[in-house]
């Protein structure tokens, strides 16, 4: 084995790739329940008559996923080393600005070209998605 | 900046894991530092030399 190009052992890369998958597979969970309740409470609230208990159960359950979500991102993010941290935050700044660009840009067209109305919920999933894609070409970067 | 990195894990026989391993960092960051697309902080540039038994000036030039 040639160490000046050697990369890691099967177990480091099996781990590495479990610690990514079971990340993904919790972000994903995250994302499909936060979804599901903001469906939830537009069907239940738009019930007629209104299912209002049901909607208020489904809207603290938004929540709640999405504070969940924020602490187990919180602490991945406390367990990275530097340079993941500043890759970390590299991803999460391109996000965030791709979601105001996202929002603001329907927001133009929904109130001066008759676009349909965008809950402002629904930022959170095009961050994420955003994050995602650009968490992944960064990493192809240093690959 | 440039650095010896590379060269000095080769003469300690060290994989890139390895180095991770010791200097507490992903096998990711040694592979950005030996090309050369991340700097490291001050206490990284620290512990990789506290490592190689140099000092940073010998491992790192601008």
């Amino acid at each position: 084995m040639n160490p000046q190009f050697e990369d890691e052992s099967n177990e480091a890369a099996a781990a590495r790739r479990a610690r990514r998958m079971r990340r993904w597979l919790v972000e994903l969970a995250l994302g499909a329940a936060f979804v599901a309740a903001i469906f939830g409470a537009d069907r239940f609230g738009a019930a007629d008559p209104p299912s209002i208990g049901l909607a208020r159960f489904c809207v603290a359950l938004a929540v709640g996923v999405l504070a969940a979500w924020f602490f187990a991102y919180y602490a991945t993010y406390r367990s990275l080393d530097e340079f993941e941290r500043a890759n970390e935050l590299q991803a999460v700044a391109l996000a965030g600005g791709v979601a105001v660009l996202f929002a603001a840009a329907w927001g133009l067209a929904e109130a001066f070209l008759g676009w349909a109305d965008f809950p402002l919920a629904f930022i959170a999933p095009v961050f994420s998605a955003s994050y995602a894609i650009i968490r992944t070409l960064i990493s192809l970067r240093y690959r | 900046m440039n650095n010896r990195l590379r060269e000095l894990r080769a003469e300690k026989g060290w994989s890139q894991s390895r180095l991770a391993e010791l200097a507490g960092v992903s096998r990711q960051t040694i592979q950005a530092l030996e090309s050369g697309k991340y700097d490291p902080s001050l206490p990284l540039a620290f512990t990789l030399a506290a490592l190689f038994k140099k000092r940073i000036e010998d491992i790192f030039e601008p």
